[in-house]
């Protein structure tokens, strides 16, 4: 049969319907195990010191006193962790975030971590840690550290993707570009343009769970890790690369995650963790406060972009230009550059030209959010769609689908489409009742595009059938949002047995090989293919295992509705056997029945969607509520749709907070003002909406199901469609992100005078 | 530029006899696009004739 | 600081332990008393996800000290279920898929009781705003709020068969 993933249509049985998640009833009784949820035996606690400078240099760190504490059983500064990263500067960078090296490079960067006997005594031992700053001078926003006069972070940083090569260092990493055929032609012969600056302030992914792990390692070398994490294998890599452990001798368990959205792709203290427990000889758990996430872990760039496109009167545009300037905190990124290549990816265009301008601030090392980078670069090209539309006195909507991208059309990123559902989801929008409903005073509506890629990766998934008929998959990717479910409907579908008989587990580093990270919305796709293809794998020895229980020959039996049936008239009296028949059997026809399969399931398939959002806003003092919300996207298949609603539903809220009220505010000192969730305040119950879905299903032609990824594109059209939304509330368009009630003030007062 | 390969791996080899200095991005890790769609590890990708190929930053999701 | 000695009961059951003055509820259930299923998402007040009741009422763990438990009453979440049968709160979770990761499931459920307890047939806008104080970043709530009003709309029956049957053993 081989493993084909193309696309074939096949009917389903299963597949699609809305079967409950098996972890369900250890999360709703308390009993899951998250990161913070484990314990070892003499476990110790682990804590850290970290930076009050938003740029130091760390003259002298004196651990003495603190040593002498009873109770104290390891304190770990840079010097006990050696450089082991042999010229990697991505390795280099992350051994330098998890603890600083000589400099303090933003306000929470570590200086030093403790493990002692108790919570009470590891804080005092941090008091007793003595360290000598001198203060150097700092820069936080993005604009800033592109001026000539800014401080320069670091001396090794040359800019790259520029000619001639620059001769002095500077905070612009790199620059890229993307795009195709010539932009200043279009613009002239463009009847109308449009061009514009934005901003958008720092956001946090925001998961509740705090990252927490325990660390364990052996005088012999080897070790385990427990972690709340998005992608184990990978923390095992980086953490034995950094410490100089063999990789095979580190085990890392994934605990059930509290949420993820792409910062629990990275790793912050679990290397400490690691060299910690190593020193003491003792496990040690570190669990991050609310305030270490905000200020240490890896929020999204804030950012400052610059838009113009031009169009002729009938609607065309002539070309398209984006300048996208990010910042990924204290360490080179590629935020920028991802920001570069999605901007324009929505639409059809002749002309276009996208510039990525990464750079370096004093600031946490940025991670991945959700569909990481899009949004920002959304919200410029989306606002402008809408601004060039009403200049040209077409229906922003119209406009849009008239410019859509569609099967051949070559992507602002460089590749040529297949099928995509850009257009399918804006002619969606136009047929939404939402479309059509009244809108009263203060109250507007407004819509707004998206785009993610997709990724795969590599995958290692294993299937094992009891005697009793019952089936276990494991899989290696982490469940953040019901992917067991989906993967037990799949295996099921495949076996042609109820979902009931099938339990998944993510298994740990210790009992599959290499997953990558559960990211670019891969988990349903990649562990789905590679469950297929071990489920199918599985089928030809349950057919082998018939032929022999029959004495036949293989090419005898088909596997047929989850069973194996003898074809041809002289077998005419071979009962079909079943799944657990075969199960039962297997001890004396060869052993246990399994399917596995590993592989590099790529192509998760480029995902669209489309958003309409209504506001409604109170003059006096600027608040703004969304009264009503729209989702609309493609799924390629939906395996499990209600999961796949609260994808859609879950990432347009947090696009929602980010449009109206989340952003991080930095002190002229450079520290930053507001890390809890009092003050970075994420969107609660009573600020939303229902928020209506509606799932289109455009086969992804690379997978044997169509299925594509789901989980991050929804993230991407809020902060656009809320800011047309609100131009069309009350006449001022919002070029600042978050459009918090102050903005908003002020713009309206602007208006009037 | 025109190169004869039939997978991923097969061009990545040749351009890099070609440009040893590509080497260099390919440890930094690159991804490459088909046909619309990234492939950041699946090198055996086959890459039907005439069509064409990007070499893009290896990038991440959330 | 020396420890002090707390009698309490905590899901029907009484339980002693020791703790210094200083320490949270929160903490003392969850590395004292192994009662994990309260959630630590700030320790400020500000996310709901180490939700309890204390003699009824609604509390943040977090902000309440382990010896104020001393003579009172607590249930947490893993007293929800009676007798291995889950709530009908618990069942509609599940059912509606009002969990994603599930860190914030354990206090929604916990506050969602107390809003039901109270009040049998909340609008939604009750519903939201009693649910205000618990954050969660995955879901937008939408399904946390029909699992909710399931939930109620299920309740409201149980009771009205209650009262039927007490009726009818009267007459
Ligand atoms: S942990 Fe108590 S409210 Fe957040
Ligand atoms: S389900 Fe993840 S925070 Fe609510």
């Amino acid at each position: 049969m081989g493993n084909d993933p193309s696309y074939t249509n096949q009917k389903f049985k299963v597949i699609g319907s809305r079967v409950k998640r098996p972890d369900g009833i250890d999360k709703v009784t308390g009993r899951a195990k998250y990161g913070a949820d484990h314990n070892a035996p003499g476990q110790l606690v682990g804590l850290f010191l970290r930076s009050p400078h938003a740029h130091a240099r760390i003259k002298k760190i004196s651990t003495a006193r603190a040593e002498k504490l009873s109770g104290v059983k390891a304190i770990i500064t840079c010097d006990d962790l050696p450089d082991l990263t042999n010229g990697d500067t991505e390795a280099r960078d992350i051994l330098e975030n998890c603890m600083a090296r000589g400099r303090a490079l933003y306000d929470g960067h570590a200086i030093a971590a403790v493990a002692a006997i108790d919570e009470k005594t590891a804080k005092k031992a941090l008091q007793l840690i003595k360290v000598t700053y001198e203060a150097l001078p700092h820069v936080t926003d993005v604009d800033d550290a592109l001026k000539p006069d800014a401080p320069v972070l670091h001396d090794y940083i040359y800019t790259t993707g520029v000619e001639p090569k620059p001769k002095t260092p500077s905070n612009l990493c790199n620059v890229s570009e993307f795009g195709h055929g010539d932009i200043e032609a279009g613009f002239a012969e463009a009847d109308v343009i449009v061009e514009k600056s934005y901003k958008t302030e720092q956001v946090h992914q925001g998961y509740i769970e705090p990252h927490a792990c325990v660390a364990s390692v052996s005088p012999d070398g080897t070790g385990e890790l427990w972690v709340t994490t998005q992608g184990h294998f990978s923390f095992r890599s980086v953490c034995a690369n950094l410490l100089g452990m063999d990789v095979a001798k580190l085990k890392v368990t994934a605990s059930e995650i509290g949420g993820g959205f792409g910062g629990k792709t990275h790793v912050w203290t679990e290397p400490v963790a690691l060299a910690l427990s190593r020193k003491a000889n003792r496990p040690v758990k570190v669990v991050m406060t609310r305030e270490e996430v905000f200020r240490a872990s890896g929020p999204a760039s804030s950012t400052s972009i610059d838009v113009k496109i031009g169009a002729k009167n009938d609607g065309t545009i002539t070309a398209a230009f984006a300048a996208l300037r990010y910042q990924g905190g204290a360490f080179p990124g590629i935020w920028a550059m991802l920001g570069a290549m999605t901007s324009f990816a929505c639409y059809n265009l002749a002309n276009v030209k996208a510039l990525g301008y990464d750079v370096v601030v004093n600031r946490p090392k940025v991670a991945a959010y959700r569909a990481p980078s899009a949004p920002m670069a959304a919200f410029a090209v989306e606002s402008t769609m809408d601004l060039l539309a009403k200049k040209l006195r077409m229906k922003p909507l119209d406009f849009r689908i008239k410019n859509a991208a569609k099967e051949g059309t070559r992507a602002s990123y460089g590749p040529v489409y297949g099928p995509i559902g850009i257009g399918p989801t804006l002619e969606a929008v136009k047929k939404h009742p939402h479309m059509r409903a009244r809108l009263k005073k203060n109250q507007g509506r407004g819509m707004a595009c998206g785009f993610w890629f997709n990724f795969g990766g590599q995958t290692c998934t294993d299937l094992n059938i009891a005697t009793d008929g019952s089936v276990t998959l494991t899989v290696g990717t982490i469940d953040v949002g019901g992917s067991r479910a989906s993967l037990s409907l799949i295996a099921a579908e495949e076996l042609g047995i109820p979902y009931e008989q099938v339990r998944a587990h993510i298994g740990d580093t210790g009992s599959l090989g290499h997953n990558d990270m559960t990211d670019g919305s891969r988990g349903t796709f990649s562990s789905g293919m590679a469950t297929i293809f071990a489920a199918r794998q599985a089928v030809e020895v349950m057919r082998a295992r018939a032929a022999t229980m029959w004495d036949i020959p293989v090419e005898d039996v088909v596997w047929e509705s989850g069973q194996a049936k003898a074809t041809g008239k002289k077998h005419r009296k071979l009962k079909a056997l079943s799944l657990a028949d075969i199960a039962a059997a297997s001890p004396n026809t060869g052993g246990p029945i399994a399917g596995h399969n590993e592989s590099v399931p790529d192509n998760a398939g480029v995902s669209f969607a489309s958003h309409i959002c209504d506001v409604e806003v109170d003059p006096e003092t600027g608040a703004t509520r969304v009264i009503r919300y729209t989702v609309i996207q493609d799924a390629g298949k939906a395996i499990h749709p209600t999961y796949v609603e609260g994808q859609f539903q879950g990432g347009a809220a947090q696009g929602i907070g980010w449009a109206l009220n989340e952003e991080y505010i930095y002190g002229d000192d450079g520290r930053l003002q507001n890390p809890g969730f009092l003050d970075y305040r994420i969107p609660v119950c009573s600020d939303l909406p229902f928020i209506d879905t509606q799932i289109l299903e455009i086969p992804n032609p690379h997978h044997p199901y169509g299925v594509r990824g789901v989980g991050e594109t929804s993230i991407v059209p809020p902060l656009a469609a809320i800011g047309n939304a609100l131009s069309n509330a009350m006449g001022v368009r919002m070029d600042h992100v978050p459009m918090s009630p102050p903005r908003i003030l002020k713009a309206l007062a602007q208006l009037d005078g | 530029m025109e190169i004869e390969a039939s997978t991923i791996r097969q061009l990545l080899m040749v351009l890099v006899e070609q440009y040893p200095r590509m080497q260099g991005h390919l440890d930094e890790g690159v991804a490459i696009a088909v046909e619309g769609e990234i492939y950041r590890d699946n090198w055996d990708r086959v890459i039907p004739p005439g069509s064409e190929v990007f070499l893009i930053p290896r990038i991440q999701g959330g | 600081m020396a420890a002090h000695l707390v009698s309490t009961t905590i899901n029907g059951d009484a339980v002693e332990f020791a703790c210094p003055a200083d320490e949270s509820l929160l903490s003392a259930l969850r590395n004292r008393l192994g009662l994990s299923g309260a959630k630590e998402g700030c320790g400020t007040g500000d996310c709901g996800a180490c939700s309890v009741t204390l003699d009824g009422r609604l509390v943040c763990s977090c902000l309440v000290l382990g010896v104020e438990a001393n003579g009172r009453k607590i249930t947490t979440i893993e007293g929800m279920a009676e007798n291995g049968v889950l709530h009908p709160l618990q069942e509609n979770f599940i059912e509606y898929a009002a969990l994603q990761c599930g860190i914030c499931t354990p206090g929604f459920l916990i506050a969602a009781k107390v809003l039901l307890e109270r009040n049998p047939n909340p609008t939604e806008t009750e519903i939201r705003y009693a649910l205000a104080g618990n954050l969660c970043r995955c879901t937008g709530y939408d399904k946390i709020v029909r699992a909710v009003q399931a939930s109620a709309r299920e309740l409201r029956q149980i009771e009205k068969r209650k009262g039927r049957k007490k009726k009818g053993k009267k007459s």
